[in-house]
Formats: structure tokens, sequence, C-alpha cells
């Protein structure tokens, strides 16, 4: 599949090689394809992306000076608020719902040029790592129509691998943005908490959710980025942190540079699916032939935090949720003559998918009156602890490298009868959320006939900078490199 | 109350900050001419909205704080307080939980001319819910959410109180006190200021507290009183025919003077408090407090001491002045200069003014622009160069202006010029009135003093009103006296 990256495509129509409005056109063909065929896209806003190309070409004819992202074509996960547009964030409970204001990233991009294709699928407000329990069905991978995506942000994933928009902006509580990314073969990139305002997304659990870009290449992730990063007033987490020109690191190597690899997650892989852990131990021996330096760290217990991440995440989606009730907007039910506690209870019934409501119900739990030490206070104490290693494990260490996933995708007949074997999937990528730290997932080199296999890098709090740049060194290494030092035939 | 029996109460109080914009949105918290006028996205609860904690809720708090003696937690921190309720947009109230911001204070209030306290627990902020409006709507509930996110504190008192009276009396001065400290408008009516009673009873002598009930929907003085009375009858009612007291939330029933159950204890909500995870904790910038506490008007309790004993005001004045903080407070500066005269203009507001307002169906706390104009009028009149009869014409014509503020009052009283007190103008006048009635003036010679009003009468007459009083008494008494003598 041919790709064409955020950068090349805005240079493209900057100097006149490239119309917006063909850039578009392609893009919107492919996401006919996204759609129909992967159900990776829940709405095409065909006419207003038209429209918007042709106003930049229309721009570039008179000489005005065009925005940094002009005519680059991007699709948005339905949980992000784009204004006049559905926001449905995978669920019934929001159907018939219009966002009457963007989310500040939407508005960013809409600012700097971009042209907003239309909306990706997902999972269900968020809660899932398969993007299969979406009210619009579930996500298709772009290589293998049987295997699942990926989840939560799925459908931006897969509209990204098959050039339907140059990046897709998707969110990230446990891993939503770097899973799907591993497993379809992108970039994915989660900014540290509070680095991309949250306004206009639809919450999950405000303390991990963060909006992250899905994109072709690091430095194409990175461009999106730095245009929908910085402080924001909407929102009270928004760090108050500038953002530096990421674009000026972008000479790296990966001399001198000290990858820590946290002691048992390669052995953790290895059980689950050898070729993940082959994959990812062939680029750090391709690492450390150009230089970088391997040295083994200790995290605290993978599991521990896998209970503390799922604790957290559904106390704060409890309260979150309790939102939709069916009196202002969104389903209600349509059994007749209830009283007001029926209508709450019978409209989140029928609205909520059997995942959702089982994170409420744990979450509702957690909080309950009688538990609230033993669950959700230990699990905050639990996560402060975890916290405390990483940084310390940052003393020793430039940034952190393990799968992004211990499995590649899986079919979608492949059925999970227990939640916490699919819990378990997030257990590389729940870190970066709890400790609120930035991680990037890129594709690595896989075995051929292999479907793709993602490497995960996370570094110190803001510094996008160090990660972007390990990032780009790694990814001489990728799937797309024509050296294949990594092992992996292609 | 019955002998053998003590009564003792505990007060929740919740007052409306006075900020401009809700506590967490730039919605404005001024009365809106429509329902669901006033809202933003984060009223609604729609998706994606986020909370902004509004600073100036977050200091007037303190200076309530500060106003009851508590100690200042240097930190905001918001929790989630998850209940469902249709008129609640979010499906959580935010609110303070176990960290308020202030705690352990005092409340200082007179009862019966002594000198009483209560403790108070904590102040915390929180924001209000909407409104549930049933039978607009035939067979609906409407929902207004102009109120929801407006900005409130909850007062908290430990069971300090023995009796109706002194929960009466505690609960006015609070409201007095919030109203000086400019952190509330006390406004009992329009639902500004609303209180609750823990209300429980033991044998006097008891130590130790025995369950208490919640009283709810005391919305005036006369209902708090009458509520905890009526409930404490019922619980030793109760304890006499040898019932226990349920733990309940009750409200009171005006028309039928008693409090009914609402809810039981077991069907008290699990509010599931949490941390908001949208709002980060807030460290109370450096020099709030201090600022606050410098800048902190004098408590009502300090006034009325004041006011009574060293100015000799009776208690009513003492009562309406304490009711008018802004009056008060700029009276104060005159207050010490001239005691006689701040007296003076005082009643002054509250006699001609305030009834000249009235006339005209204008409150005067709404008209409290117009001080400085008033007090200007106040002089003129006190100097004698303006008559009664000037002055309320003056005072109409201000009253009766749309326009706020001095403009009004100023035009008046340039328009209404000055008295006649000119001896050479009011003396031929004088001779005049003296010769147009020689029987009145013999009669009045003979003794007959009362006769002096009429002259007076007459001379205001032919002047319309505008001799200056006070020298056209003299006058006449002169040529009255002088040529019989």
């Amino acid at each position: 599949m041919t790709q064409q990256g955020v950068r090349q495509i805005r240079d493209a129509i900057r100097d006149g090689s490239l119309r917006a409005e063909a850039a578009v056109e392609a893009a919107l063909l492919r996401a006919r394809i996204a759609h129909d065929r992967h159900a990776a896209l829940v709405e095409i806003d065909e006419e207003a992306a038209l429209e918007a190309a042709r106003a930049v070409d229309t721009a570039r004819d008179a000489g005005r000076t065009l925005g940094p992202l002009a005519g680059v074509p991007v699709t948005i996960k339905d949980n992000i608020a784009v204004r006049g547009w559905s926001l449905h964030a995978g669920s019934r409970i929001l159907e018939g719902y219009r966002s009457p204001f963007d989310a500040t990233a939407s508005k960013r991009l809409r600012d700097a040029g971009a042209i907003l294709l239309g909306r990706a699928n997902m999972d269900e407000f968020g809660m899932g790592s398969a993007s299969t329990s979406g009210v619009a069905g579930a996500v298709r991978h772009p290589v293998d129509l049987a295997c699942v995506a990926g989840g939560s942000s799925g459908g931006s994933a897969v509209a990204v691998a098959l050039g339907a928009g140059a990046a897709s902006l998707g969110t990230d509580t446990g891993g939503s943005v770097r899973l799907p990314a591993a497993l379809c073969g992108v970039v994915g990139l989660k900014p540290t908490y509070g680095r991309v305002s949250r306004y206009g997304v639809v919450a999950y659990a405000s303390s991990l959710d963060q909006i992250g870009v899905l994109a072709p290449s690091v430095d194409d992730a990175a461009t999106i980025l730095a245009t929908i990063a910085g402080p924001c007033p909407h929102d009270a987490t928004s760090a108050q942190v500038p953002v530096p020109d990421w674009r000026t690191d972008a000479d790296a190597s990966l001399e001198g540079v000290r990858i820590g690899v946290p002691r048992g997650f390669v052995e953790r892989a290895r059980a689950a699916d050898a070729v993940v852990a082959d994959a990812f131990e062939a680029t750090l021996a391709a690492a450390v032939a150009s230089g970088a330096q391997r040295i083994e760290v200790e995290i605290a217990d993978l599991d521990a935090a896998i209970a503390a991440y799922y604790v957290i995440a559904t106390a704060e989606a409890s309260t979150n949720l309790s939102r939709y009730d069916g009196v202002r907007y969104g389903h209600r039910t349509a059994v007749p003559g209830v009283d007001l506690a029926q209508l709450h209870g019978k409209s989140r019934s029928e609205g909520f998918g059997p995942e959702v409501q089982r994170r409420i119900l744990l979450g509702t739990f957690a909080l309950s009156a009688g538990y609230h030490d033993a669950f959700y206070e230990r699990a905050a104490r639990v996560r402060a602890r975890i916290a405390a290693t990483v940084d310390q494990a940052f003393a020793t260490c430039d940034v952190l490298a393990m799968p992004t996933s211990p499995v590649r995708a899986w079919r979608h007949d492949q059925a999970f009868d227990d939640p916490t074997t699919v819990y378990a999937m997030d257990a590389y990528t729940v870190l970066a959320n709890l400790c609120g730290l930035p991680a990037l997932s890129l594709p690595v080199a896989a075995p051929a006939g292999s479907l793709p296999i993602g490497l995960q890098l996370m570094a110190p709090a803001f510094d996008e900078a160090r990660l972007i740049a390990v990032g780009r060194a790694f990814e001489s290494f990728g799937p797309g490199a024509s050296s294949n030092e990594a092992g992996g035939a292609r | 109350m019955r002998a053998g029996w003590e009564v003792v109460i505990g007060l929740e109080v919740h007052a409306q900050l006075s900020t401009r914009s809700k506590l967490f949105s730039v919605a404005p918290t001024s009365p809106a001419e429509h329902p669901n006028e006033h809202v933003t996205a984060l009223c609604l609860g729609l998706p994606g909205a986020l909370p902004r904690l509004n600073g100036e809720a977050v200091r007037l708090a303190i200076r309530a704080g500060l106003g009851l003696e508590c100690t200042i937690r240097p930190f905001v921190e918001m929790a989630r307080k998850s209940y469902f309720y249709a008129d609640l947009p979010k499906g959580y109230q935010i609110s303070q939980h176990d960290l308020p911001l202030c705690h352990d204070g005092v409340l200082r209030f007179p009862l019966d001319d002594a000198a009483q306290t209560l403790e108070i627990e904590r102040i915390h902020i929180e924001e209000d819910a909407g409104k549930s409006v049933h039978d607009a709507i035939a067979g609906a509930t409407v929902i207004d959410l102009n109120r929801a996110g407006v900005p409130l504190i909850e007062i908290v008192s430990r069971p300090g109180l023995r009796s109706a009276e002194a929960a009466v009396a505690a609960f006015a001065e609070l409201r007095l006190l919030l109203m000086h400290l400019g952190v509330c408008d006390g406004s009992l009516e329009s639902g500004s200021m609303r209180c609750d009673a823990n209300v429980s009873v033991r044998p006097t002598g008891e130590q130790g507290l025995r369950t208490r009930c919640e009283l709810k929907n005391l919305n005036s003085l006369r209902a708090l009183r009458d509520a905890i009375r009526s409930e404490a009858s019922r619980q030793v009612e109760a304890y006499l025919a040898g019932e226990q007291v349920e733990q309940q939330t009750r409200l009171w029933d005006a028309d039928a003077g008693r409090t009914r159950a609402m809810r039981g204890k077991e069907d008290a909500a699990d509010y599931r408090y949490m941390p908001d995870p949208d709002l980060p904790r807030l460290q109370v910038p450096a020099g709030w407090v201090d600022a606050e506490r410098d800048d902190l008007a004098p408590c009502p309790f300090v006034l009325r001491t004041m006011l009574r004993d060293a100015l000799a005001l009776d208690p009513d004045a003492v009562d309406l002045l304490l009711e008018s903080p802004e009056i008060l407070r700029a009276m104060l500066p005159l207050l010490e200069k001239d005691r006689e005269a701040a007296k003076a203009f005082a009643t002054f507001i509250f006699g001609p003014v305030a009834g000249a307002l009235r006339r005209r169906e204008r409150d005067l706390s709404a008209r409290l622009d117009a001080l400085s104009a008033w007090y200007e009028v106040f002089q003129r009149w006190r100097s004698g160069a303006l008559s009664n009869k000037m002055l309320s014409e003056v005072l109409d014509a201000g009253a009766a202006s749309t326009d706020a503020g001095s403009a009004p009052w100023t035009k008046a009283l340039e328009a209404a010029g000055t008295t006649l007190s000119d001896p050479s103008a009011l003396i031929p006048l004088i001779s005049g009135l003296l010769a147009a009635h020689p029987a009145e003036v013999a009669e009045y010679r003979s003794g007959k003093q009362k006769l002096f009003g009429f002259f007076m009468g007459q001379a205001m007459r032919q002047t319309q009103g505008k001799a200056d009083a006070a020298m056209l008494r003299t006058l006449l008494q002169e040529a009255l006296v002088g040529e019989g003598s």
C-alpha cells in the first residue's frame, strides 16, 4: 500500500506539485474502503472535506500564507469532539448526539489548515483492546480482514494504514493509541499527560486519558503533535509547559543512548508469542550495534500495575459515564410510564454495551462505602509506587524499551472467556498512563508473512524530544528500512 | 420543651457566594430571564466539557472562613459526589470531601443580650444543582439548569445549640456576618441562604448524643424555630412512649406544623466520593489569606455593640443598619468623626429616603449607589438650606427616576434651589401677615400661644414652602412678641 506522510503532502501542496483537492480526493477514495470493508470509519464528511481542500487551493493561488498543515487530510477518533459532527464514542447511549463545540485538538488541527475527513471507529467509550465493541461494528485489520485491529483506537490505526488520511487523532487511556498502532503496523505516539488538552474528549478515565497521534512515521506523528500540543485554558490538567520544536531534534543517533529494558518483560511476551519476543530482541540488537547501550532495569510488578490500572480507570469511568442518564441528550428508553429511577436505569441498560456496563459496575464497587480504601485508595498507592520505580529506572537509562503488545493481532473468532486475559494485553502500555509518561509504539521488522509487531519506547515526562529522536533512529531498523539488520525478512 | 429534657442542635447552612460567574464555568450567576439561559456545555453535562475552578469563589470562601475564625487549608481539593437526579447534569456534584477548605472555627452570636458561641466544624466549597420544575407542563417535570454550577459554601456547625431560639439567633447572626463579609447577599427569599438543622434530644444531664434527625426545607427563621420545637417534642414523646428515634431526613411542613419523614438511614445514598481528576489540587496562592485577613470587614457582632452602646441608637435602627452593610460601611468614617451626624444620617436614610423610595415602589437596597448624593441632600437639609417641603420634593424626584446612581438626586437638589432665609425678604412678609390678621395677633398676645402654628403655616404657604423654618420662626417670634412689649 502506498502511504503519503504528513510533511510530504503538506510540502507538495505548498510547492504546488499537489493540489489539496487531489490529496483529499485520494484520501477519500481510501476512506471509503476503510469505511466499507474495514468498518474503520463510522462517518465521512466528504463535502466539507472537499470544500475545505478547495479553500486551501484558492488561498495558495491567491498567494496567501498557508497554515502549517494546510491540505493535510486527517481522521478523528469518534470520542474527540468536532463541532457539528456526531460524537458517539462508539456507544448507543450517545445516539443522535452532535457536539456543539470543537475539542481543542480538533480546533488546532483545523486552524492549522488540516482537512478533517471523518470519524474513526473505536471500542465503546475507549474500553477495549480490539475495537470490536463499538456500536458501528468490529474494525477489521488492514492486512487480514479476519483479524482485529487492536483497540480502542482501531479505526484510526486502520485508516492510517490504508492511507485514508495522513494521520489520525486517537485517545490513549491504557494503550489505546499504541496497541492498535502496533497491531496495524503504524506509529502511535502518546504524549505526556497534560501535553494535549483533553477539552472535548469524551472522558473515560480523566487521570489517564490523553490524546495521541497515529501516523505512518515518527516524524509525521511529531508534526501533528506539535500542532495540537500546548497549554489550554479550558483544561485544568493541561500542563503549562511550552512546546519545543521537535523537528530540530531530527538528527538523532543512538550512539551512547542508554536503553532500559525492564527485567522479565520480554520473557512475559515470549510466553505469549515467541515471534514478538524475537522481533524485539533482534531490534534491540540492531540498536546496540548502532552504538546504544542495553541496560536491565527493575520496574514494579506488572500484574500489580494492571490491577491498579483497572481499579482506577473503572472508578473514574463510573463517575465520568454518570452523565449519560437519558435525561438531556442521547438514548432514552422508549419504555412508557417509567419513573425517574427507571428512566435512568433502562436508558443506561439499553444504551451501554456489556463491557461498558461491566466497567461501570467494577468502578462503582471500587468506590463504594466499605470497599473504597481496599480498592481505590490502595490502587492509588500502588500507582504512586510504580511511578517511583519508573522514575528510578530513568536515573540509569535514557529511554525504556519493551514490546508494545505481548501478542500480534488475533482473529475475530478467537474467543476470550475471561476478560482478565484481554486486560493483560495492556500489560506494557498501562505503565505510561499510570505514570503520565510519553510513549511511542513503532513497527519493527517481522518475519515474512507475519502480521505487524510493535516496539514501545518510553521517556521521562515532557521529554517527547528524546522519545521522538530515539524513535526516528529505531525506524531505520523497521519494516520499511532497506537494510535488514533486525533479521526479520520481509 | 418538656421538663427534664434538652434539645441538641447543629446547623448545616448553604450560602451562595457572590461571584459573577459560576464555580466551574463562565456562565453568569445573575438571575436569568429564561430557563436554561445561563448555561455552558459544562452546566449541561455535555461530553468533553471540563471544569475550571473560579478563583473568586475560593477567595470568598476563605473570607467566610476567616470571618468564622477557621483554620484555612493551604490547598483546595475538589471531589466528586455521585448520585443520580434529573437536575444533576453530570451525575455527580463537584464538592469537597474529607479536606474542606476551612475547618475548626467559631460563630459568635447574641442571645438575650449575652454573647454565645457555636463551634464551626467545617466550611467547604461546592456547586449547586439545577432545578426540577414539576407541573409547569402538565404531567411532566422540566429541568432548569440556570442554577447548576452556582458556587456555594456549606457551613457545618458542631451540635452546640440547646434551644430553638439559640438556633434562630445563630443562623440570623451567621447570615449578617456573611452579608457584612461580602460573601453572600443573605437573601432567604431567593434561596441565597438555606438552612438544615440536625436535631436530637436527651434527658438533661445525659452525656453523649442520641440519634439525630436532619430537618430540611427551613427557608425562614420562623420555619427554623417552629420545626426544631416540633421535632424536639416528637422525639421526646417517642422516647417517653418507649420507642426509639430513627435516624432520618425529615421535611418541615409549615402548613401542618410538623416534620415528615423523607428518607431513613437505610435509604441514605452512598456518594462514592473520589478526588475529581479534572481538577488538580490547587495551592492557595501565597498572600491570599493574609490579603483577605487585612481586608476583613468588622463583624456585625462588634458593630452591634458599637452602634448600640457607643451611639445609643435604638435597637430598631441598629437592626436596620446591620441589614445594610453598604450603608454602614459608608457611614463608618462619618461615625468616627461625628457620631451625632452619623446617627442623624442613619435615621435620615431609613426614614425619609426609604419612605420616598417605598412610595415609588422601589427598594432602598437597590439604590445604595446614590449614597453620596443622599449625604449631600442630608447636609443641605440639616443646615436649613433645604426646607422639609423641599426635601420631600427632592427625595420624590430622585426616587421617581428610573436611573440609578447619584445623578437623579443631585439634579433634583439643584432644581430645588435654597430656602428663603434672608431676613430682609422675610420681615416685610411677616409684617404684612400680622397686619392682615389683627384679631389672631391680639388673641396670641393675650396668651393663645397655639396660634403660633397658624402664623408659621401662613408664612410657609406664601413662600411656597421655601422659607427657612428656623429663621422664619425666630423672626416671627420677634415680631409677635416685640410689638406687644
